[in-house]
């Protein structure tokens, strides 16, 4: 067997177990999760035991020690199961929390907080987005970080934090250096039960079962040793995770779409008699196979380490924008009597929309991609002019 | 590999109306046609899908769609069942740029528009004759020959595959009645049409698998060759988009358009990912016609949004006919009025996947 087909048949087995832990264990709780418009202790734990926090996490760390497209088959799993909720949670674990402190934190940090979040027994969460804006952090983040003898100072509010009702711990991005820029950031950490620190949870429009919070920070004191990387370049350490986190939610799209369809064609038979309605389905799920192969070709591009911040930008922008159509479409088509098929819709649906304006909205991905598109066109025609 | 760079800006323009022997002999000056012969080379399907990037790209998309008539079915036919005269008879002149072929399928002889007496092929004394008409027939007029597959009228479980020159006085050649398509496409007509022993390829009973192989290849190239021609087209109206004053700043500096170059650029990404991924099975195992279905679908949509989009951007220069954009957008509006249509792709789909 070649090491290639070897890789392959390792994500095939992954898969499948993924697979089969979704239905067995979050799809039953989810109605329950959701009724509680949160994700309980033992949710997390449930997804540690499987395996799943520390994906990304370097064996000798604790982690399991897979690439990005073991993440990419989660998400997909889960969204597939309709679980987007539990996968909104574990991947602001799994894929923000633990790689950060897997990097840059220092041997007490990934010794306190790292192995415990790892097995679950701790639940983490990044506090960086602010009232102030959005995914434009050069600009929106204004939360300070002030020197003293024996450590910082932080004051500042959170907004959208996901995990924040429920963590223990937090990552929080606050500037350390002027007013603006994407340098004079830095990454602390900081335990919700430090003094100073409150949270507060927010109602949704969906991902019921994924609790969000503000945070807000009033003089909150944390040590020297709180503090995450390097000084002034929190941003740097936080932004490529950013681009992740968007081809996750393009990676999410698509088998959200999917299961849409499948949904829909389950809550309501007489749609499998409709000439009309199974073409529009038809025409959704080709729209759905090809969105997947391109955010698994972006998968690959990541994989190899190679960056493609335009075409994760327009996946996310595109199949978002595409999901929250299907599963609107299929909620009207499906729902003609009660029933879980139909009850998934409706949860789907709602959820879905948070994919269009989290990491980034539509129209800030559009924005970032159109202009890197004029941008390298630009430079095409210079390097023209100049030959 | 064909060096689509190699071949000349100018290279398969598309005039107002087309032949596709003009496409077929440029193809031989510019020295790509032997490279894409199977006979000749194993990669014969990469420099192939190389050659229909390249002209697809500069906006020569009816050129490079009657090539790849030319150059998959018929070949691939005649290599798979021709003896070795039939093979140098019809494949030399062919390869030469000297004939031009079209393939008629007819594997479902219902369908097509009212009024079209469907091409049945029955058994007369020692061979086999051809009464009907065609319509939407690609390379027609123009093509010298036509690789034919069609059921026996006596027995539909078997086809006969067989070739026929299409300059005898029996057969009617006619282009479609409109300037509106830039396409070499018409109607052959025949008139109890005698195929000669010589042009008897065999018979065969698993058609149906037969002209999925063979017509899956021919459809994925067609999506290869819009999809190019979005791509090229896209380039050239960015290019243009920057160059052209809006006042003190470039119409680039318009959000409005940014975002319409995002939104077009989203639309061929995902469709190059799925054809990419749809050829790369392809070369291991033939892919299903719901996944082939999928492609055609995307990549069509993608390419007649695209050229729309661009039309819209250029303005007034984009609404004239000498205009390489309005030829592209002419021919991308053709495609599923050609080839297969929205419908009929969603019925398979719905059919293999959704039932």
């Amino acid at each position: 067997m070649s090491t290639r087909t070897a890789r392959d048949e390792r994500l095939t087995i992954f898969r499948e177990q993924v697979r089969a832990f979704t239905t067995a264990e979050l799809v039953p709780r989810l109605p329950h999760w959701e009724a509680l418009r949160s994700l309980p202790p033992e949710a997390y734990r449930l997804l540690a035991d499987a395996g799943l926090t520390g994906l990304q996490v370097p064996r000798p760390l604790g982690g399991a020690g897979r690439d990005i497209r073991f993440s990419a088959v989660v998400t997909e799993e889960l969204s597939r199961g309709g679980a987007t909720a539990p996968c909104t949670s574990l991947l602001a674990i799994s894929n923000t929390v633990c790689p950060l402190l897997a990097t840059h934190g220092s041997d007490a940090q990934q010794k306190r907080w790292l192995g415990p979040i790892i097995r679950g027994a701790c639940i983490a969460s990044i506090a960086v987005t602010e009232p102030a804006g959005g995914s434009d952090l050069a600009r929106s983040v204004q939360t300070r970080a002030r020197a003293t003898g024996d450590g910082w100072v932080l004051n500042g509010e959170k907004l959208f934090i996901t995990n924040a009702p429920v963590a223990d711990v937090l990552l929080v991005l606050a500037r350390t250096h002027g007013t603006s820029g994407l340098l004079g950031m830095t990454l602390f950490v900081v335990p919700t039960a430090c003094d100073g620190v409150s949270v507060m949870r927010l109602d949704k429009l969906g991902l019921h079962a994924s609790p969000t919070g503000t945070v807000r920070l009033r003089n909150c004191h944390v040590p020297t040793k709180a503090l995450l990387g390097v000084v002034d370049r929190g941003y740097f350490h936080v932004a490529a995770l950013l681009e992740q986190e968007r081809l996750l939610a393009a990676i999410a799209a698509p088998a959200i779409a999917r299961a849409c369809i499948e949904l829909a064609l389950d809550a309501n038979p007489g749609l499998r008699r409709s000439a009309v309605a199974l073409h529009q389905l038809a025409v959704m799920l080709a729209q759905a196979e090809a969105g997947r192969a391109f955010a698994w070709s972006l998968v690959e591009t990541m994989r190899r380490g190679d960056a493609n911040t335009t075409g994760i930008a327009l996946a996310k922008a595109a199949l978002g924008d595409f999901s929250r159509r299907v599963s609107a479409t299929c909620r009207e088509l499906g729902s003609v009597t009660e029933g879980p098929a139909t009850a998934a819709l409706e949860r789907m649906a709602r959820d879905t929309r948070a994919i269009s304006v989290f990491a980034g909205s539509s129209e800030t991905m559009r924005e970032l991609a159109g202009t890197r598109i004029v941008a390298a066109a630009r430079r095409k025609r210079a390097s023209f002019s100049v030959a | 590999m064909v060096d689509a760079a190699s071949l000349t800006t100018e290279s398969f323009p598309t005039p107002r109306t087309f032949d596709g022997r003009d496409a077929l002999r440029q193809a031989a000056d510019e020295g790509v046609l032997d490279r894409c012969n199977p006979r000749r080379d194993n990669d014969a399907s990469v420099h192939l899908r190389a050659l229909v990037r390249g002209m697809g790209r500069r906006g020569s998309l009816s050129a490079a769609l009657s090539l790849i008539v030319h150059l998959t079915v018929p070949f691939r036919l005649i290599r798979q069942f021709g003896d070795v005269g039939q093979q140098r008879r019809w494949l030399g002149p062919a390869v030469r740029g000297e004939m031009l072929a079209t393939a008629l399928l007819l594997s479902e002889p219902e369908n097509g528009p009212r009024g079209h007496r469907p091409v049945s092929i029955r058994s007369e004394d020692d061979g086999f004759v051809l009464d009907g008409s065609a319509p939407n027939s690609m390379n027609v007029p123009g093509a010298d020959f036509a690789v034919v597959v069609a059921p026996l009228c006596d027995d539909p479980s078997v086809a006969v595959i067989a070739i026929i020159l299409l300059d005898a006085p029996d057969i009617t050649l006619a282009s479609r009645a409109s300037d509106e398509t830039g396409l070499a496409i018409g109607t052959v007509s025949f008139a109890n049409s005698r195929i000669p022993a010589t042009g008897v390829l065999g018979q065969v009973t698993a058609v149906d698998s037969l002209l999925a192989r063979h017509g899956h290849e021919q459809r994925l190239l067609f999506c290869e060759a819009a999809l190019s021609c979005a791509e090229g087209m896209l380039d050239a109206t960015l290019d243009y988009a920057i160059a052209r004053p809006l006042g003190e700043r470039s119409l680039t500096d318009l959000q409005v358009v940014r975002h319409s170059f995002a939104d077009r650029a989203a639309d061929i990404m995902i469709a190059r990912a799925l054809l990419d991924a749809v050829l790369t099975a392809n070369r291991e195992e033939a892919p299903d016609a719901s996944r082939v279905s999928m492609t055609e679908l995307v990549t069509f949509k993608a390419a007649t949004s695209t050229v729309d989009g661009c039309l819209q951007v250029l303005g007034g220069r984009g609404f004239l006919v000498e205009h390489k954009i309005l030829r592209a957008f002419r021919d991308a509006l053709d495609l599923h009025a050609i080839f297969s249509s929205r419908e009929t792709l969603a019925e398979i789909i719905a059919t293999q996947d959704l039932q």
